[in-house]
């Protein structure tokens, strides 16, 4: 059995891998083939910014944009107990790795949206990896848990020194940049509750801008249906965790288990990513149903 | 066991392999390794992206649907050496996937310690080629090379989604977003084995003879020259133990058989690529070779 704060992470990690497919369900619904075009593209401008924000802060810090620092400086996904990997290779031009558990495919499977889960793994990991390497990276995922057939996920995501233009090569690699010395850097990874509402906020920023794009208010209709119905999925996942740990059903096991804070004004992360209605719309759509909720207890 | 003719086809599929592999050493030697790879790299992405393109221009001039499931079953440019042994997991129009279980590239490159320099060729041609006949909107996934030591098998995952692509380019790829279309009754067919290997040597020789002047000037055509007499050497060495192997004389006639490139050097094949590329290759592989016959 998992302590309570080890249920939480798990929780948190469920919830915002979620979130995609209650959302990504809706606008698949309502628009087909052309809600999975925008889809696909919110889920790439998601990606990209996460890509963007971890090249940022590596240069910041001063280290090298490459693989070996993408997959061991930092990182902006809090860890899942449940996650099993196994490196095979890490070097600053490849980290070649398999996920042999993948707790985001597992509860996709679970709510039987593998298809909605193969967007997101064809579209985020390229998006994020190779923008993180100014577009130079390829990011190789042959084997993917969310691909029926597929064992494991293979994940090879390279950075090929020579395939960079001239000046690129010095901000990547140490070998083309005589006198750099490694700074030494201690980046505490991204924690649970921040970690997640921090990815849960782009994520669901991301699919609105781009699904509005294409289809106006009906777009916005499709994520508002979207919010609502994850939710009341959300509040029931809080309310079997507080019923397994003994605990009372209210605000705290929500917040503790959710990784969108009920209220928003309690939290600074939504800076940057408030257009297009997006806080307005968590706030009449979303907190409404989990405030019911946990009003019947 | 294999048939005299399967033996031909694997002797010129080899010699390619050589080919590759002594123009790659003697690139990495003379510019640098670095260079050299950004060289190699280089020469075939243009390789890999000429194929692609051509490919597409052919499946659509034919009236076929340009879609993943054509690239690699309907009129293709190169057909594998009996000695490729895989599995086909998904043949769909929008998902390919492919696991290969012995290579005769892997095998050649990883038993004369060209592993890494053979890496070039598997990470760089098929993605480009991808990439120029879905024009830029497919997915390649190598994530496993046999010629990466950690690795015992390929595996190739590609996609082209019709939700990535505009709806013209739909309607060009899957027979469903184009109500009314009816696919040729004659698709196509596939080159022979012996004008595949014939189109990729002189494509990847070429290409890495203009990227190398490109970037190294005549020090690069050099480099190329030098790799190409490595070569001859090796392809004739090869080829007399090949004939000897099959009760064969080596003669015009054997060559013709197992090797990649006619050795009068007029081939049409040759149209499109620079003079100096044929005129190279004439002066330091065939004519040397025709001579040994002679």
């Amino acid at each position: 059995m998992y302590s309570y704060e080890e249920q939480c992470v798990m929780d948190l990690s469920d919830n915002y891998t979620l979130l995609y497919s209650f959302l990504g369900r809706e606008v698949l619904d309502a628009f087909g083939v052309e809600g999975e075009r925008a889809f696909r593209e919110g889920t790439r401008r998601y990606g990209r910014d996460r890509g963007q924000c971890s090249r940022e802060k590596h240069q910041a810090l001063g280290v090298k944009i490459n693989m070996k620092s993408l997959f061991s400086v930092g990182g902006d996904l809090p860890p899942d107990p449940r996650f099993h990997r196994e490196l095979q290779e890490l070097n600053p031009e490849e980290r070649v790795s398999h996920t042999l558990v993948c707790p985001m495919a597992d509860i996709w499977k679970a709510y039987g949206e593998r298809a909605i889960g193969r967007m997101y793994c064809e579209e985020f990991h390229p998006a994020c990896y190779n923008h993180y390497a100014f577009d130079y990276g390829h990011t190789n995922l042959a084997k993917t848990l969310t691909q029926e057939k597929d064992e494991y996920c293979a994940f090879n995501v390279v950075l090929r020194a020579e395939n960079l233009p001239e000046e690129l090569k010095p901000l990547c690699f140490a070998e083309y940049d005589p006198g750099y010395v490694e700074p030494k850097v201690e980046v505490p990874k991204a924690n649970g509750k921040r970690g997640f509402e921090t990815l849960s906020i782009k994520l669901y920023y991301y699919l609105l801008e781009a699904v509005q794009e294409s289809f106006g208010e009906e777009g916005t209709a499709a994520i508002a249906r979207g919010l609502e119905k994850m939710a009341l999925d959300g509040a029931q996942r809080a309310r079997n965790t507080a019923k397994a740990y003994d605990r009372p059903f209210d605000e705290q096991v929500v917040y503790d288990t959710y990784p969108l804070t009920l209220d928003p004004s309690k939290t600074d992360l939504w800076e940057g990513y408030r257009a297009h209605g997006a806080v307005e719309l968590f706030e009449r759509c979303f907190v409404p149903v989990v405030r019911t909720e946990l009003a019947k207890g | 066991m294999y048939t005299y003719e399967d033996i031909k086809l694997q002797n010129q599929q080899d010699a390619f392999s050589a080919m590759y592999l002594c123009i790659a050493r003697s690139v990495t030697d003379l510019c640098g390794r670095r260079v050299g790879e950004r060289i190699l790299r280089e020469a075939c992405r243009r390789a890999g992206r000429a194929s692609g393109l051509q490919q597409r221009e052919h499946l659509r001039q034919a009236g076929v649907k340009t879609n993943l499931h054509t690239l690699y079953h309907c009129g293709r440019d190169f057909v594998e050496d009996p000695r490729v042994r895989g599995q086909e997991i998904f043949d769909e129009e929008d998902r390919q996937i492919w696991e290969i279980y012995t290579c005769p590239l892997a095998d050649y490159w990883n038993r004369r310690d060209g592993g890494k320099l053979g890496s070039f060729y598997c990470e760089e041609y098929q993605y480009a080629r991808l990439l120029a006949y879905t024009e830029n909107v497919g997915q390649l996934n190598l994530s496993k090379e046999l010629t990466c030591p950690r690795d015992n098998f390929c595996r190739f995952s590609l996609f082209f989604r019709e939700a990535n692509m505009s709806r013209e380019r739909a309607k060009e790829a899957f027979a469903h977003c184009d109500p009314g279309y009816e696919a040729p009754k004659d698709p196509p067919a596939d080159v022979s084995f012996g004008e595949g290997i014939r189109d990729m040597t002189i494509s990847i020789y070429a290409n890495i003879l203009e990227t190398a002047r490109e970037i190294c000037g005549r020090e690069g055509v050099c480099a190329v020259a030098e790799g190409l007499k490595r070569w001859t050497a090796e392809a004739l060495a090869a080829m007399r133990v090949q004939a000897d192997h099959t009760l064969c004389p080596l003669d015009a006639g054997f060559v013709e058989k197992n090797f990649p490139l006619p050795l009068d050097g007029a081939d049409p094949a040759w149209n499109g690529y620079e003079d100096e590329a044929r005129d190279l290759m004439r002066r330091l592989v065939l004519e040397p070779i025709a001579a040994e016959l002679a």
